[in-house]
């Protein structure tokens, strides 16, 4: 199959379980979002699929191989995590040049002219970069890699609102460019639910949810009314979430509205929202 | 398995370091010889006895350094871009061992100039070579090993010092030292002092080791393979220790 295959893996940090048994595939050419509360496992999972923590159980494959210790596998990936693992007194000019040892598709070319759109100083040690210039390195590293998959994990980490946009406009770019997939791991979720086709929402180290954007809002609405008729209404549904502002009463709802009177108004939840109310959902459940 | 990337990225890195190392050394050889030249002629060097390190040793320690910043930082490096944990240490093998033949004939050249060089003014070499060269008829081969020798054994010793304290937690990194040091070291001595077994076997493998190059060489084969072996082990299941969410 070409794309990520993760089956049942497992991850334990002392008395922790990082992951639970999580399996997902991830067919190739997709943009995927991948969302989950602080801890929730996502960067761990990232992490596992790139070689560089081992499971406690369980396996990825990437195209159908395995990513332990394969580097046939892994050479198809470039991870953009949140810590820097490039050498301390490394500069980013030598980084763009040695990206083509690792990435046959490395353009050092279109590095540089992004390092330079972005005011990058490439002469400058990679570890005196401050958070923002290192998330666009790191995030023109992988953009210029051409690697057929590209994993970002918290891509736009201390980066303004001008660049977080220009940065969003050039990931699309190469999307529509290349048919790479990328898995967006982010706690912006409102800035990428234009971009991303599907989600995967981890919780507690367990898959949430799985399921393309639209569908997951076409299966949600929210509904607003007068608490009285709102009560009926809400009586054999599948309420996720209420919340009442005076005399009036709103809920996020799992389903198709069906009909409803006329006092009540329906629209369709931000991503945002309903991620928030479907883990807060799951964690008024477990308590 | 695909090590070309990581071992063009080693070569980049030790051609870098070797062009610095002997670029600084050749520069204090010269600024010594001219050094000792004028002492000799406006001063007279008389009796002084000076002695000076040979390259071939100087390397060793340089090689060791090497070894011990050959690992944290390549081995996140490379994992960033793909690179699995056996090609990491499949290449440093290769960047050693080549490390090691290349440095020593390096060493051997500037051994054989400096010594000429500094003996014309009255100095003496000392060279630690000559304290692990094999038997043999060919003098300049057996030397040649013992460099390489040195050299190898110090890059790869350094390497497994660095991937055991990597691999070590916090307590553990505090322990090692106090239990090789303060206990095995002790307990070994006492050991040693009783029984003489230690001291024997130290003896009678110096005296296989010197007996001929065969011997030499499997002796080294030996060491290296413990070395490199325990290195792997260590290096197999290596993490990134970062916390990561």
């Amino acid at each position: 199959m070409k794309g990520l295959e993760i089956k049942n893996i497992t991850k334990t940090f002392g008395r922790t379980k990082a992951l639970d048994n999580v399996s997902l595939v991830l067919p190739a050419g997709k943009i995927y979002g991948l969302l989950g509360r602080n801890g929730a496992g996502k960067s761990t999972l990232l992490h596992i699929a790139t070689n560089r923590l081992f499971a406690d159980q369980g396996a990825i494959f990437i195209d159908g191989e395995t990513v332990v210790e394969n580097d046939s596998a892994t050479g198809k990936v470039y991870l953009m995590s949140t810590q820097n693992l490039y050498p301390e007194n490394m500069k980013v000019k030598r980084a763009f040049k040695e990206g083509k040892f690792f990435y046959p598709g490395f353009d050092e070319g279109a590095a540089c002219q992004m390092a330079a759109e972005f005011k990058l100083d490439t002469g400058k040690k990679i570890k005196n970069l401050s958070t923002g210039y290192q998330s666009l390195f790191k995030l023109i590293m992988a953009i210029a890699s051409n690697a057929p998959y590209l994993f970002l994990d918290e891509p736009v980490l201390g980066l303004d609102a001008n660049n977080r946009k220009s940065i969003y406009q050039k990931l699309l770019e190469k999307y529509a460019q290349t048919g790479c997939t990328m898995i967006l791991s982010t706690h912006i979720i409102e800035e990428v639910a234009g971009m991303i086709e599907e989600i995967i929402i981890l919780h507690d180290g367990k898959v949430l949810r799985q399921a393309a954007v639209e569908d997951l809002l076409a299966g949600h609405y929210q509904i607003a009314g007068p608490e009285e008729a709102m009560q009926a209404y809400l009586a054999d549904k599948s309420v996720l979430h209420t919340q009442t502002f005076g005399q009036l009463l709103t809920a996020t709802v799992e389903g198709e509205p069906g009909p409803y009177p006329d006092s009540l108004s329906v629209s369709r939840p931000e991503l945002q929202d309903l991620f928030i109310e479907i883990t807060n959902e799951k964690e008024r459940s477990q308590s | 398995m695909n090590g070309k990337p990581a071992l063009r990225y080693h070569a980049t890195d030790f051609c870098i370091s070797l062009l610095w190392y002997y670029g600084i050394l050749i520069g204090l050889g010269i600024a010594l010889f001219a050094l000792g030249t004028y002492l000799a002629a406006y001063h007279g060097l008389g009796e002084v006895d000076v002695e000076i390190a040979a390259v071939s040793g100087i390397t060793m320690f340089y090689l060791f350094v090497a070894g011990l910043n050959s690992y944290k930082a390549d081995f996140f490096y490379l994992l960033q871009n793909g690179i699995s944990r056996r090609t990491q240490f499949v290449t440093l093998l290769i960047v050693g061992a080549v490390l090691a033949l290349l440095t020593g004939v390096i060493d051997l050249l500037l051994d054989e100039l400096m010594l000429q060089a500094l003996r014309s003014i009255g100095l003496g070499v000392i060279d630690m070579s000559d304290f692990v060269q094999p038997a043999s008829a060919f003098p300049l081969l057996s030397k040649y090993i013992g460099v390489v020798f040195l050299n190898g054994s110090a890059f790869f010793v350094g390497l497994l010092i660095t991937t055991v304290f990597y691999r070590l937690n916090t307590l553990g990194k505090i322990l090692l030292p106090i239990g090789v040091f303060g206990l095995l070291v002790p307990a070994l001595s006492f050991y040693d002092h009783y029984t003489k077994h230690l001291t024997n076997a130290s003896r009678a493998i110096d005296t296989f080791v010197r007996s001929g190059i065969l011997s030499y060489l499997l002796i080294y084969a030996v060491f290296l393979l413990i070395v490199t072996g325990l290195t792997w082990l260590l290096q197999r299941r290596a993490q990134i220790k970062s916390p990561v969410s």
